[in-house]
């Protein structure tokens, strides 16, 4: 890594833990390491993100992080929609904050096969009035 | 064009729905069939959903809108000035590829709307009329559900029962039970059992970027493997750019563009178009000529107008228990009808369908527009701790009038073979009405089912899932694109089989009507064939 991505890395993280700070349940942006999600994983699911964040990182300011965030969210709102997707996205997909918050993403159930739920209140109503409007033809 | 002419019975432009379930057809019945589709096939295992970036995918590969998309087979769409922004997929399968496969038929009174509102048209076809081919639509989707919905006619049993509503369902189903409000279990084109080759649904929850498991009915699995196997041809990265008429006027083929920019002309006995409600109304106006200068099929000057899109909104209800609601199929849980007809006390004419959904993993939450609430900052854990999991969604699609103003015109090419499409939409003030009406009904439905609290959006532009209208049906040729059959009034042999023909939108989610109506005009092409006439 050179001294430049070193640089960008540092202020992403900073930029990130505006985005997704730390509470008392959660760790921030880069405890969990966001700088390394996005060069492991966003690199290949989401380049279009990378790149557009590459290009946030490299605008000149002088403005604490959480001002360029702000500042960001107001004045191009597209740029700090890519953002957050990839700051976002990235720390969602760490395996300590899926733990913490309880998900374990997607998965594959079996299909229950004692009835969809809801048989006992479907009583009546199998055998209800119409309700569709009528419209004079043979329905 | 430097290769020679090709020569088919039918030519079918588009792979999706539609196209998908005339080429079945005509094939089947010993036609030889040509369809040329613009984008590529794609295999299950290209889809996100049982990968660990799906729901970044969704966001952007993935995403419904081929804007925000923009892959190497999407063509831009202008909708800079279209209040809704439309949804749709190309490639092999079409829309179905990401649709979440709500199998809903569409009700009697939304075939008789100026009958029985006094705005909008009546169609030329009544929902009896219809039956026979929603019928077998559901036997060639697999559709599962459960007969006896007291808001419909009465119907076959689906050839596959309901999926589970899951634990969210069964709060929301006994709340409406309390209020004395319809609900239903979910019709769904999503196997709830192993069906013609399809294995079932295993509750992923990731419909909308493709079903790894092929449980969802997609066109790519359900239709074209039969269609192949009985002779139709099917061309992939074949961009047709123009629709070609002989001296009488007939329908007789097409130009198209393979993936090497080389230019064909392909002959056929029939042209029918599928490929959706923008991109049919493209090449009829793309197609014109100094003989069809407004373009073809356009003597009545609607093509491109009419466009519907179905106003759409959520709200969220957010619960103080565990509900798993990442999990389940998308796919609706249940439906509600409450407020699907005329009621004339509410101060808008037709109505909405509510679907009830899963509600996304930790992404979804994060991004959803909260409103008056900044995304970032500790908002973010406040949101995904509400959210995920503990939320239940209601999604409100509303019945659009067609108006003349809101439509499909060409813009300038950017880089295509074709004009851009540009759209023009308005959401009109009933639409808007009936939002406002329909979300307050829905928050007070989420409350009832134990929701601590609930919000919602005015409307959600970027959902804009069905595209109608466009190119409608009717029996007059001054007043309508196609007759009764999807036949254009003005050209013989040309039929439109898409979701362009919609006289109106209905509320409910178009696809099994769209597959009843190919599969109706399929039955009268082959019909007038029989009696030695192509069409």
């Amino acid at each position: 890594m050179t001294k430049t991505d070193h640089v960008l890395a540092s202020r992403f993280a900073a930029i990130a833990d505006c985005i997704i700070p730390k509470t008392a349940e959660m760790p921030s942006a880069s405890d969990i390491g966001i700088s390394d999600l996005l060069q492991r994983k966003l690199t290949r699911y989401r380049p279009d993100l990378v790149a557009a964040v590459g290009a946030i990182l490299r605008q000149r300011t002088t403005q604490p992080p959480a001002d360029f965030v702000e500042r960001l969210e107001i004045e191009d709102p597209q740029a700090f929609h890519q953002l957050f997707q990839a700051v976002a996205g990235a720390y969602y997909l760490s395996p300590e904050v899926r733990m913490r918050i309880g998900y374990p993403g997607q998965e594959a159930q079996m299909l229950p096969r004692d009835g969809i739920g809801v048989e006992d209140l479907l009583e009546g109503l199998l055998d209800a009035p119409k309700t569709f409007r009528r419209s004079g033809e043979d329905i | 064009m430097t290769q020679p002419p090709k020569e088919t019975e039918a030519l079918i432009i588009g792979a999706g729905l539609s196209g998908a379930v005339m080429a079945t057809a005509l094939a089947r019945a010993g036609v030889k069939v040509t369809c040329l589709e613009q984008g590529a096939r794609w295999n299950a295992e290209d889809y996100r959903g049982r990968h660990e970036d799906w729901e970044l995918a969704s966001f952007g590969p993935w995403h419904g809108s081929p804007n925000i998309r923009g892959g190497d087979d999407d063509y831009l769409i202008d909708e800079a000035d279209s209040e809704m922004k439309p949804m749709l997929f190309n490639g092999v399968g079409g829309s179905t590829i990401l649709y979440g496969a709500h199998w809903m038929r569409f009700l009697p009174s939304d075939f008789r709307v100026r009958s029985l509102d006094g705005v909008a048209d009546d169609w030329p076809i009544s929902y009896a009329e219809l039956a026979p081919w929603y019928d077998e639509a559901d036997r060639q989707f697999g559709a599962s559900g459960l007969a006896g919905d007291p808001a419909y006619p009465d119907r076959p049993d689906y050839p596959l029962p309901p999926l589970p509503v899951g634990k969210g369902g069964q709060k929301v189903a006994a709340a409406h039970s309390r209020l004395g409000w319809h609900w239903w279990p979910g019709t769904n084109a999503i196997a709830s059992r192993p069906y013609d080759g399809r294995r079932q649904c295993v509750q992923r929850s990731t419909c909308g970027t493709g079903c790894n498991e092929g449980a969802k009915a997609s066109v790519d699995l359900t239709h074209w493997p039969k269609a192949e196997a009985a002779g139709a041809r099917l061309l992939t990265k074949a961009r047709v750019i123009e629709i070609c008429v002989d001296a009488a006027d007939r329908a007789n083929g097409a130009v198209f563009v393979d993936s090497a920019g080389i230019r064909h002309r392909i002959i056929s006995d029939i042209v029918i178009l599928a490929a959706n409600a923008i991109g049919s109304a493209r090449l009829l106006l793309a197609s014109r000529s100094g003989r069809h200068p407004a373009g073809l099929a356009n003597r009545s000057g609607l093509v491109g107008k009419r466009l519907m899109l179905h106003p759409f909104t959520r709200v969220v209800g957010f619960f103080d228990e565990p509900l798993d609601s990442w999990q389940g199929h998308w796919g609706q849980s249940l439906y509600s009808m409450q407020f699907a007809e005329t009621e004339a006390s509410r101060g808008f004419v037709r109505g909405a369908k509510w679907n009830l959904t899963p509600t996304g993993g930790p992404l979804t939450a994060a991004t959803f527009p909260w409103p008056g609430e900044r995304n970032w900052g500790t908002a973010i854990h406040d949101h995904v701790r509400k959210w995920l999991g503990r939320s239940l969604v209601w999604g409100l699609s509303c019945e659009d009038l067609p108006e003349e103003e809101n439509r499909v015109v060409l813009g300038e090419s950017r880089g295509d073979d074709l004009p851009t499409p540009e759209l023009h939409y308005r959401v009109a003030d009933n639409a808007h009405a009936m939002l406002a009406f329909n979300a307050a009904r829905a928050a007070e439905s989420l409350e009832e089912a134990g929701a601590v609290s609930t919000v919602g959006l005015p409307l959600m532009p970027e959902f804009g899932w069905h595209v109608l209208g466009t190119c409608r049906m009717g029996d007059d040729p001054d007043e309508a694109v196609v007759d009764r059959w999807g036949q254009s009034h003005d050209h013989r042999r040309l039929f439109l089989a898409d979701s362009s023909v919609f006289v109106t939108g209905s509320s409910v989610n178009p696809a099994a009507t769209v597959a009843a109506l190919s599969l109706r005009t399929a039955d009268h092409i082959l019909g007038t064939r029989a009696m030695g006439d192509p069409a």
